[in-house]
């Protein structure tokens, strides 16, 4: 009986980490929350390590510390880094509730028109420009249903075009920045969110490059499967030449006489270049306003000012003016501006966005805080060393490796939101890739590093190419029939007349192109790491 | 089982309304920002703060970035009983939404009651040893010229668990009154409960919304 007794123990001890991951994997299935599970779960295998003596009661201790943070740890509480969470989830949904988004796809469709399947290409932009900041799937693939597809089905667009257009260019938004899951995969891989969003910037127009080639390719082809605006459609005035002309030269006057101001007092105490950009939006703004309901007017309206609103976020982290935590700041509050000055910014609106914002950062943290219990209690159990010594039985090739992870990450993209898998799963993967970085260095175009110093370098750039690539990954996996579940959420808010046939069909080119986007990333990681590399030198 | 509806009732009004409450912190967070990225990238609010600094022993922009994280201290722990209250806590949902709603009440309870409720009260026993552990040691900021007094920040950590408990006690109530007791308590409970697959209320709503404007010809350019 004892030998037995001593055979289990000694099984436990060392497998202790393996039977950790597969509850957790059982509890999961449950449809319990999962922050709930994965607390739960390192409760009961802690409070088993500690019976055994294992692990001793601190361990506990060492978990609230962990979730506390501080001291540059990436914990959820005390993490300068994270602030920019909840911002870019304010900003994301206030322009959609203040109807920016709207206005915004409404002049995209005025303004592109004379091109084949304008509304299908207005929504791959707008989802460029906006998806971004919705934070998780769900919520943007509904936010850009809603806003499209009615619209793209009584201008009579196939379904299958119309909703694959639109869960494409949602899904966009958790690569192209500002991404909330590129915030949080920089923070827990402990590389920086800056370099990370301007690293991720090429291969997102990459991938929504290649939409629109498909979407004008197929609309010149097949022009019945999106019609063209109908004239009548359009009710906006003709704009006056005179006005166009006005806006022109007050446009060139402010940056005139930025330039004049630049050269008369210098830089020191003012920043000119900045005030010569804000300026120009308050101009646009003011004459957009005077303007009546015209294309001009629309465009200064609709158009503009979340383009500004973007560069403003993108630059001032591009240009070292800001941390990305200042950056998010700046355009929640900017966010605020836009819909100040598209008179929806009435109380009924600031709180339900108040709400949801509250909402989503508790769903964000409370995984995190979940995550970080799990992961503190399953790397003291050695399960991370476990993980680390079957990848090592398995005597694979680094690129065989690489693969072997990218495909594990697309089937749990099937069952997972990009949240458990940037928090459960990554933290596990990100010593292996490491460990793994010299042997891409001749990829990635680095020479092999010859000391301490050189091999940080090239783990933190295979850590972006990585990062990039698991971003891509994901959107794929979130797509894929049957069981991409961007795809659900779509089937729940589209239309009746919608079949589910029509969403798969119309999924189908696009997930080919993210194949071949992702093969692209693969292929030329420069695509990635040169931007960064410009931007913040060497 | 009236009484206990009624403390659920209570406790839950109180989760939803600390959670409700605390998102409009994310206004003064945003000024804050805005105040600190003005004031510090700009050379001449930068040198006047500066010689604040070097009068007074505080830096402002120092204090005002310990204010941001702060700020998001409090959100997201006093957020928490909120979203699970509203069922914005993610859950995998693809064999969840084939069994009934006896079943998924079921496992809810006994995940609760096996994996929650230990999480949360050991987190709130560690986090009161942090806090007072911080409290005896006096512990301020790392930067010394930023918010000293760290044990306030950190008793957020017990406040936010508690919450959280509360609102897990309001739902296990409920989930406890529609598994054991009559019809009557049963549709009371459902109709308080919001953690079942399968009633996408908001999902619905929104499919409605999205009828409703395809009928209307996807609204007017």
């Amino acid at each position: 009986m004892l030998e037995l007794w001593e055979v289990i123990y000694d099984h436990l001890y060392e497998f202790i980490g393996a039977y950790m991951f597969l509850f957790l994997a059982l509890t999961l299935f449950t449809g319990l929350p999962v922050a709930v599970a994965l607390g739960g779960i390192s409760v009961i295998f802690g409070g088993i390590a500690i019976y055994l003596e294992f692990l001793d009661f601190a361990v506990f201790f060492q978990v609230i510390q962990r979730i506390w943070g501080g001291d540059g740890a990436s914990g959820a509480v005390q993490n300068p880094i994270l602030v920019a969470v909840p911002c870019f989830v304010f900003m994301g949904t206030m322009l959609e509730k203040s109807r920016v988004a709207e206005d915004l796809l409404h002049i995209l469709q005025v303004m592109l028109r004379r091109v084949p399947g304008a509304l299908a290409l207005s929504v791959t932009v707008m989802g460029t420009i906006m998806a971004a900041t919705t934070g998780i799937i769900g919520a943007s693939v509904v936010m850009m249903t809603l806003l499209a597809l009615p619209a793209m089905l009584a201008r009579g667009y196939h379904p299958a075009l119309a909703t694959g257009t639109i869960a494409a260019s949602a899904t966009l938004g958790i690569l192209i920045p500002p991404s909330i899951m590129l915030v949080l995969m920089a923070n827990l891989l402990a590389v920086s969110v800056g370099n990370l969003f301007i690293g991720a910037i090429f291969p997102g127009l990459v991938l929504s490059g290649l939409y629109f080639l498909y979407i004008v390719t197929m609309c010149t082809v097949k022009p019945q499967l999106a019609p063209p605006l109908p004239k009548d459609a359009i009710k906006l005035e003709p704009t006056n030449p005179r006005n166009v002309v006005m806006v022109v030269s007050v446009i060139a006057g402010i940056i005139a006489l930025d330039f004049v101001g630049g050269a008369l007092f210098g830089d020191e105490i003012i920043n000119w270049g900045l005030v010569g950009f804000l300026g120009v939006f308050v101009g646009c703004m003011i004459m957009g306003r005077m303007e009546g309901n015209t294309l001009l007017g629309g465009i200064l309206r609709g158009f503009v000012p979340p383009i500004f609103l973007i560069v403003m976020v993108l630059g001032s982290i591009f240009t070292g003016w800001a941390t990305p935590t200042e950056a998010a700041g700046v355009g929640a509050f900017g966010s605020l501006v836009l819909a100040w000055f598209n008179r929806t910014l009435t109380k009924s609106v600031l709180t339900q966005v108040i709400h949801r914002t509250a909402l989503t950062t508790a769903m964000i943290f409370f995984i995190f805080v979940g995550a970080t219990a799990f992961s503190t209690i399953f790397r003291n159990v050695y399960g991370e060393d476990l993980i680390i010594e079957f990848i090592e039985w398995l005597e694979l090739s680094p690129w065989a490796l690489l693969f072997m992870l990218m495909f594990a990450i697309f089937l749990l993209g099937f069952f997972f939101d990009f949240l458990e898998i940037t928090l459960i799963i990554l933290p596990v993967f990100a010593p292996v890739i490491r460990t793994l970085a010299p042997a891409f260095a001749a990829h990635l175009g680095i020479e092999d590093p010859t000391n301490a110093a050189q091999l940080q370098f090239l783990q933190a750039q295979v850590i972006y190419w990585f990062a990039i690539l698991v971003a891509t990954n994901l959107q794929t996996s979130f797509l894929t029939p049957p069981f991409g579940f961007a795809l659900f959420y779509m089937k729940g808010v589209a239309p009746s007349s919608v079949k589910m046939q029509d969403i798969y069909k119309g999924i189908i080119p696009f997930v080919a192109l993210q194949v071949i986007g992702l093969s692209i990333v693969l292929y030329f990681p420069q695509l990635a790491l040169w931007l960064p590399q410009q931007v913040f030198g060497r | 089982m009236g009484g206990l509806f009624a403390l659920a009732a209570r406790l839950d009004e109180f989760a939803r309304w600390i959670g409700k409450t605390i998102g409009w912190i994310m206004i003064p967070l945003i000024l804050v920002i805005m105040f600190d990225v003005i004031t510090r990238k700009n050379d001449f609010t930068r040198l006047l703060l500066a010689d604040f600094t070097a009068t007074s022993g505080y830096s402002v922009s120092t204090i005002l970035q310990d204010l941001q994280w702060h700020f998001h201290a409090m959100l997201l722990m006093l957020s928490f009983g909120f979203g699970y209250l509203a069922n914005a806590h993610v859950r995998v949902d693809v064999f969840r939404e084939m069994t009934s709603r006896r079943t998924q009440a079921w496992i809810e309870t006994l995940g609760l009651l096996f994996l929650g409720l230990p999480f949360l009260i050991l987190m709130i026993y560690y986090s009161y040893q942090m806090t007072t552990l911080s409290w005896s040691q006096g512990e301020g900021s790392e930067s010394l010229t930023g918010i000293g007094q760290r044990w306030f920040i950190k008793s957020f950590l017990i406040t936010g668990f508690v919450v959280t408990l509360v609102a897990v006690v309001a739902t296990l109530i409920r989930l406890l009154g529609f598994l054991f007791e009559d019809r009557d308590s049963q549709e009371k409970a459902i109709e308080t409960l919001e953690i079942f697959a399968g009633d996408h209320g908001e999902l619905e709503a929104a499919r409605l919304e999205a009828e409703r404007k395809l009928q209307t010809g996807g609204g007017d350019l």
